[in-house]
Formats: C-alpha cells, sequence, structure tokens
C-alpha cells in the first residue's frame, strides 16, 4: 500500500462510514411509535393459565342465545366468557401434546364443536364443557381429516368442515356427523383453497378465508364457485394472511388479518374494503399477529390479538 | 482526549447493551431464593440436565466429525475446491435454525416418514439437525488452526510416518474447543426441539416464561410462540415468571461457564496457533482429493439437502415477487432490525480502532454466551415500564439485544486494527505527528474500512437470522419475520412457511457473500505485507 493510495481511499470510506452513522438514528427515530392506534372500548383476558387468562389464544366463537364466547388458546383450555369477558367455565382438550386446536364454533343446536386441527376430529361439548361426541381421524378420504380449521353450519343443520394439509378441501356432514359432500382442492385457482382457516355462512352463500392465497372466497352451498374478493397486500381491500372471519348484522365481512394485524371491514356487493383497525403494535387498539373475530349481537367486535395475550372489543 | 472519548462511548454503549441486561440476571441470581433450590439435584432437574447435555453433547461430538474433511481443506487446501469450500461451507449457520430444523423435516417426510413427537427418532432428527447446523464452527476452528501449524513440523513427521498422530496432537486443543463451543450454542437453542415438545433447558425456560411452569402433560410446549413480551406493566406474574425463568435457567448457565472456561483452555494450552497464518505449506501436505470430496460431501449434506428439500417441497411455483409482497412488512422489519444493529457494530468497530476495547468485548462474549432467551427476559423486564416505551414498544429493545449479542463481532474487527501488524502503520503516522483522530481518518479506515464494514454486516447477517431473543422479543414496531414463521414450523409441507424460508435464506446469502468479500478485502493488504515480510 503506497501513500497514493491511502490518500486516494480516505476521503470516501470515513465520509461515508460517518455519515451512514449519522442517518441511523433518525431512521430509529422515525420507526419509532409511527403511526395513531385507535383505542379499544374494552380489553379482556390477561397473560397466564387458568380462568380469564389466556397464553396466545387463537379460537373465537359467540353464541347469540346465551350471549357468551367460547375462546381456545395454546395451553388448550377451552373457556366461556359472559357478555363483558368474565370467565364462566373451563376445560381442557383431551388431547393436546401433539398440538391444539385453531378454531371452534357454536352449533344450531348450542353445543361447542371443536376442530381438533392436530388429532384430525371434530370433538362437540355441550356448554359446561362435557363432551358429547366425537367423529372423524386422520387421511384423506371420505370423512377424514388432515388439520381441520373451523366448522360452520347452514340453515339446514348440515356441518361443513374446512382443513388443509395439502388436501385442502370443505367437507360437508350432517349433524350426527355422517359425510354428506365435499367441494375445493389445494392449488391457486378459482374455487381452490391454500388453507381455508374460517367460514361464514349467510343464507345460500358462504365465505371462506383462503389465508395463503390472501383472498376470501364466495361460495354457493353447493360448492359452486362464485368469486375471490381481494388480493395479497396492505392496503384497503387486500389482505395477508387472512384467518378470521364473520359477517355483521348488516351483513358486511368482517375479517382479521393475521399478516397486516388489523381487522377489516369488507362490503360483500362490491368486495371493496370500507374500513380497518388496529395496527401492529402491543398498547390497546393494537395487535400482534391475531387469529380470529367475532360480532355479538349488540354489533361489537371481538378481536383475537393471540400475540398479545388478549382480546379487545371495538365497533366499526 | 480523543482515545478516553472514545472508550468512555463504547463502555456506555457495551454498558447498555450487555452491562445492563448482565447486572440484572446477576441480581436476580444472588436475590432469588428460587435460584438455590435449583442446586437440590431432584430426580426430574437431574433427568433435565441429563438430557440436555446429552442430546447437546452428541450434537456437538457428530458436528465435530462431520466437519474434519472440510477443515483440512480449509486449513491446507489449494485452487478452487478450496475456495469453493471457504464461501459453501458457512451458508448452514447462516440460516436461521428454525428455517434449517424445518428443511430437514420435510425430508424425512419426503424420503421417508416424520418421527413420532418426542419419540427417540424425533430427538435422534434434532439432534441431527443441530449437528449438520453447527458443523461449520468446528471446521473454521480447526481449519484455521491447522493454517497455523509450523509446515516443517509436519513435514518431519510426514518422513516419520506420522504425520496424522502428530498433528491431531497438535490440534487436539482446538478438536476440543470446537466440541465445548459448539455444546455452548447447542445447550442454548430451543427453537429446534421445541416444535415438537421435546424437554431441555432451553424449551423449559420459555415455558417458564411464557406460562409460569415447566411442560407437563398439562402444559404442553407444544405451540406456536407465546407472548411473552406481552404489555403488562403492573402485572406481578411477569416478574415472578422473569424470575423463575432465570432460576430454570441456572444449570444451563453452569454448563456454559464450564464448558467456555475448558474452551478457552483448551485452545490456550494446547494449541499450537501463535499467529493468524504461518505461511505457506509445501504441496506434498495440501488436502488430498479425499478430503475435499468429502468436505463438498459434507457441505451438499448440511447445506444443500435443507435447501434442495424445501425448493421440493414448495407445492407452488416459486414467485419471488408474490413472495416479497406477501412477507413485506417482516422483510422490512427484520431488514431494518438487521441494518441497525449491523450500524451500531460497525460504530463499536469504529470506536475500537480508537480506544480500549478488551473489557467490552468480554461483556458482550458473555452476553452471547448466556444466550438469546435469558437475555430478551431480561431487557423485558428492564424496559417494561411506561416511561420506557419507546424502546420496548419499538425496533429499539430488538437491536439493543442483537447488540449485546453479536456487538463483539465489530468490537473484534476493530480490535484487529491494533494489533502488532498494525502498529507500525500506527507508529509511522504518530512519528509525522498525526492525532489518533488523523491516524484513524487518514491511515486506519482507508486500509481497514472493508474489514471493519464486513463485522458490520456479519451482525447484521446474524441479526436478521436470530431465533431465541426475537421470539422472546416479538417486536411489532415493525413486525419481523422470524415470529410469523414461528408459528407455522408445526406444519410441515407449509408453503407460506417454505416461501419465508426460502426468502430469508436469499436474503442472508447474498448479505453473507459481501461480508465474506469484505472480509477478504479488508484482511488481505495486511495478511499480503505479512507474506511479504517473510520473503
Amino acid at each position: 500500500m503506497n501513500a497514493d493510495n491511502t490518500m486516494h481511499w480516505m476521503s470516501f470510506p470515513s465520509a461515508f462510514i460517518c455519515a451512514y452513522l449519522r442517518l441511523v438514528p433518525l431512521l430509529l427515530i422515525a420507526v419509532a411509535g409511527c403511526g395513531r392506534s385507535e383505542k379499544p372500548d374494552e380489553i379482556w383476558c390477561e397473560t397466564g393459565v387458568g380462568p380469564g387468562k389466556v397464553v396466545y389464544p387463537r379460537g373465537i366463537a359467540y353464541d347469540a342465545k346465551t350471549d357468551s364466547f367460547f375462546i381456545v388458546d395454546r395451553t388448550a383450555q377451552v373457556q366461556r366468557l359472559d357478555k363483558d369477558g368474565k370467565p364462566l367455565a373451563e376445560w381442557s382438550m383431551p388431547d393436546h401434546l401433539i398440538g391444539k386446536p385453531v378454531g371452534l364454533s357454536i352449533g344450531p343446536d348450542g353445543n361447542v364443536y371443536v376442530p381438533d386441527t392436530h388429532y384430525q376430529r371434530i370433538i362437540v361439548y355441550d356448554p359446561s364443557g362435557k363432551e358429547i361426541r366425537r367423529w372423524g381421524k386422520g387421511g384423506t378420504g371420505p370423512g377424514e381429516f388432515i388439520y381441520p380449521t373451523d366448522i360452520a353450519f347452514d340453515e339446514k343443520g348440515n356441518v361443513y368442515v374446512s382443513e388443509y394439509g395439502d388436501h385442502d378441501r370443505i367437507q360437508v356432514f350432517d349433524m350426527a356427523g355422517n359425510y354428506l359432500r365435499q367441494f375445493g382442492s389445494f392449488g391457486t385457482g378459482d374455487g381452490q383453497f391454500r388453507r381455508p382457516q374460517s367460514m361464514v355462512i349467510t343464507g345460500d352463500t358462504m365465505y371462506v378465508t383462503d389465508a395463503c392465497n390472501h383472498r376470501i372466497i364466495q361460495f354457493k352451498l353447493d360448492g359452486t364457485w362464485v368469486r375471490n374478493i381481494g388480493q395479497v397486500g396492505g392496503s384497503l381491500g387486500e389482505f395477508r394472511f387472512p384467518y378470521g372471519l364473520d359477517i355483521d348484522a348488516k351483513g358486511r365481512l368482517i375479517v382479521c388479518e393475521f399478516g397486516n394485524n388489523r381487522v377489516q371491514l369488507i362490503d360483500p356487493q362490491t368486495g371493496k374494503g370500507i374500513a380497518t383497525w388496529g395496527q401492529p403494535g402491543r398498547e390497546p387498539g393494537e395487535m400482534a399477529y391475531p387469529w380470529g373475530v367475532v360480532v355479538d349481537k349488540r354489533g361489537r367486535v371481538v378481536a383475537v390479538d393471540a400475540g398479545n395475550n388478549r382480546l379487545q372489543v371495538f365497533e366499526f | 482526549m480523543t482515545r478516553r472519548f472514545s472508550t468512555a462511548i463504547l463502555l456506555l454503549l457495551v454498558g447498555l447493551c450487555s452491562g445492563l441486561p448482565l447486572a440484572w440476571m446477576a441480581w436476580h441470581l444472588v436475590t432469588n431464593p428460587e435460584v438455590w433450590s435449583e442446586f437440590h439435584l431432584t430426580a426430574f432437574r437431574l433427568d433435565l440436565l441429563g438430557r440436555t447435555l446429552g442430546y447437546n453433547l452428541s450434537a456437538a461430538l457428530i458436528a465435530t466429525a462431520l466437519s474434519i474433511p472440510a477443515a483440512i481443506v480449509i486449513g491446507r487446501g489449494r485452487g478452487v475446491v478450496a475456495t469453493f469450500v471457504w464461501c459453501a461451507l458457512p451458508i448452514s449457520l447462516f440460516m436461521p435454525s428454525i428455517v434449517y430444523t424445518y428443511g430437514w423435516a420435510n425430508f424425512l417426510l419426503w424420503v421417508w416418514k416424520t418421527p413420532d413427537f418426542q419419540s427417540a427418532g424425533d430427538v435422534a432428527r434434532c439432534v441431527f439437525s443441530l449437528a449438520t447446523w453447527l458443523t461449520p464452527l468446528p471446521a473454521f476452528v480447526i481449519g484455521l488452526a491447522l493454517r497455523t501449524i509450523d509446515a516443517n513440523l509436519q513435514q518431519q513427521a510426514m518422513l516419520d510416518g506420522a504425520l496424522w498422530r502428530v498433528t491431531l496432537r497438535q490440534l487436539a486443543g482446538p478438536i476440543g474447543a470446537s466440541v465445548l463451543l459448539c455444546t455452548v450454542l447447542a445447550v442454548q437453542e430451543f427453537a429446534v426441539y421445541e416444535p415438537t415438545g421435546i424437554s431441555v433447558i432451553a424449551t423449559e425456560l420459555r415455558m417458564v416464561f411464557d406460562t409460569g411452569a415447566v411442560s407437563s402433560t398439562t402444559n404442553s410446549m407444544l405451540a406456536p410462540i407465546g407472548g411473552g413480551a406481552s404489555r403488562e406493566t403492573t402485572s406481578p406474574d411477569q416478574r415472578a415468571r422473569a424470575a423463575a425463568a432465570v432460576a430454570t435457567a441456572v444449570p444451563m448457565l453452569v454448563m456454559i461457564a464450564a464448558c467456555g472456561i475448558v474452551g478457552a483452555w483448551l485452545l490456550k494450552t494446547f494449541s499450537a496457533a501463535d499467529a493468524i497464518d504461518a505461511g505457506p505449506w509445501p504441496n506434498v501436505l495440501s488436502a488430498g482429493w479425499i478430503s475435499k470430496s468429502l468436505a463438498i460431501g459434507v457441505i451438499a449434506l448440511i447445506a444443500g439437502v435443507p435447501l434442495v428439500t424445501l425448493v421440493h417441497t414448495l407445492s407452488i411455483p416459486i414467485q419471488p415477487i408474490f413472495i416479497l409482497q406477501e412477507f413485506a412488512p417482516g422483510v422490512f422489519g427484520s431488514m431494518l432490525g438487521g441494518v441497525l444493529a449491523g450500524s451500531a457494530a460497525l460504530l463499536l468497530a469504529v470506536l475500537a480502532t480508537l480506544g480500549r476495547s478488551r473489557g467490552a468485548i468480554v461483556a458482550n462474549l458473555i452476553t452471547f454466551l448466556v444466550g438469546g432467551q435469558l437475555l430478551a427476559i431480561a431487557l423485558i423486564r428492564i424496559y417494561n415500564r411506561p416511561s420506557l416505551w419507546m424502546v420496548y414498544d419499538t425496533i429499539a429493545i430488538t437491536v439493543i439485544a442483537y447488540v449485546a449479542k453479536f456487538g463483539w463481532i465489530g468490537l473484534a474487527a476493530g480490535r484487529f486494527t491494533v494489533s502488532h501488524r498494525w502498529r507500525e502503520l500506527r507508529d509511522l503516522a504518530a512519528v509525522d505527528g498525526a492525532t489518533p483522530l488523523q491516524t484513524l481518518a487518514g491511515v486506519i479506515l482507508p486500509i481497514a474500512w472493508p474489514l471493519l464494514v464486513a463485522g458490520g454486516v456479519c451482525v447484521m447477517v446474524l441479526s436478521i437470522t436470530e431465533v431465541s431473543a426475537t421470539l422472546l422479543l416479538m417486536p411489532m414496531k415493525p413486525q419481523m419475520l422470524t415470529p410469523q414463521m414461528m408459528s407455522w414450523v408445526h406444519a410441515l409441507h407449509f408453503d407460506p412457511m417454505i416461501e419465508a424460508s426460502l426468502l430469508l435464506t436469499a436474503i442472508v446469502a447474498m448479505l453473507a457473500l459481501a461480508a465474506v468479500g469484505l472480509g477478504w478485502l479488508g484482511t488481505r493488504p495486511i495478511l499480503k505485507s505479512a507474506a511479504d515480510g517473510r520473503r
């Protein structure tokens, strides 16, 4: 290395390194806490194991008849909460060493239907937690499951079970668990899924969150594909890993996005986004990897803020 | 004056990142009665300790055994194959542990079947994944030690027919140290064991912090991440869980301290190394085709198998733009965390070229050895208070964790410029009347900047792939990729997990290549001058 070379190199690296190091704190300040979050009306549950406590809750269901909520978390505890989020009852899933349920639903009979995701079966409980029956086993045949995610019911009393795991589909059963038919398959095309995570049925229409294709699919109840809503992204009307889904009294879709850390209100007629609630974070009004959402009869939205170990209650 | 000022800033930074968490841990260890109960070796504790040591020592031994051919090529290799081994070997280590273990789990499913959770086969899968992930470390430690062995001694040994016996004796220290180093790193690792619920100290530590109790039939650890860092400013529960987690970690800390001390002693006592490079060696000592073939085979095994499996397992065609859109928020967060940590490491490196840094490196190395989980718990407890939300609720706390864990790489890069080979340059500049700052700006930085930047890029890469601290801190402003991936690691053949894994690997590979190139550029002038000196 000679002196000329040294002089030649001197100005660039020193100036560059100094300028770069000066820029970094400004960037840090710019990112820190940017954005404003709308506060929730209420926050339910806190971290821990036991009544009123949750660890990474994932599934939620609302029973309009008794005005109560059911949730399930990573400790495999199912809890029943009253309309104010106070614990009423709790029970544990029978097996949970290899995984926990990712959803649960309330049947027209008032019972709690739990897709026991990693045990490839459906378990039905009464509202106090007493097991009534179970059906299903691992496999890809009729009445068998890989990873069941959610359960929905139509007005005729048919039971729709969504599942993923290389054999994504929706199977239809009667209330006793007898297989009737199925529709959908794995893929990215129309009428295909990559992780159908949640379903909601209204009249003869079914909406399914197609989580890994970042869209909502509308079907007729006979399995006919109608249309796709949304695409990947973070703008209004776009989704990143939509997991939770419900429908409000005005027929609008409420979508909970795991990847965008928000809840979005969608007009099902136009497929356009109307509003969003929440942003990434830990403060009230902020969310961390939300999994599920329900709307109660008062129009309150209850979102499962999994990463923050709580439920957030708000209205659009 | 300049030296004092830079030393003060350096100590302040290291004190903030490493000193505070270490002080918090020390305080809890001293004042927490639960800690002392950990020394009562009940059957449960003995079992846990035995499992942890058994699994991780096995992983370390396998890693060291696998590394030998690559070490020979690194130490005595020439030509294209040696260059390839230098560049390709670290790939596995630069992949996040969850990506790596996910690749192996999918491979087993592809060619055979998934072992039952927590079965002997499952443990063997974890141990082998961990071993292959860590293999580059012993390869480089032993290979670099081999480079320092006196070629004349080896030639004489060869004539006596005792080449391998003598070489092995010379390398006994580095080999032993490699085993212990791998054990230390394996003991801290929980992301490999957690997806199938295997109980070792690292996984129990997280269980205790998340749920307040060790795993059991009613408290299974198999689940996506918990919100360990959720906002509970006033909760006494988090304080109690943090204290219990520190107590749970005591056997692990003792194990790490013992391995660290013995490893350092082995390196110092038995290593033949007294210089970075002992110079050229005769062709007769060069790595033969058997070593080169085996080294390439090892690279194919440790890096090729998981990567090829991930690509093969993806059910849809790879669409880079779509994948980037899918994971844009997480990629932005991970990159930003990496850039900020890398920048802080670069600052540390620049400061280390001016001031004293030995104590800072020691403190930083201790936080590295303590592991990401304990570090994250300490930071959560320190910063989870309303007045400090600017740190706790932002990316700052994650960057502090990364600097605490990897800052020593920047410091080491900076310290390299105060080694005896650079002293002549500094002395010459001082004779010409240059102040330390002028020497830095006019002499050291123009030559050493690629090395310092390489240190920063290396810290950036390690920060992007860091798992343990990131999962517990679970940054949300902005969110990062690793916590999102951890919630999918349990489902094999899962496209988003594979897409995110490949994306992360591609980003990290590009950055790692840049770091290797810069490192080569930065050390070349000084090594070249040393070689010229020998001639």
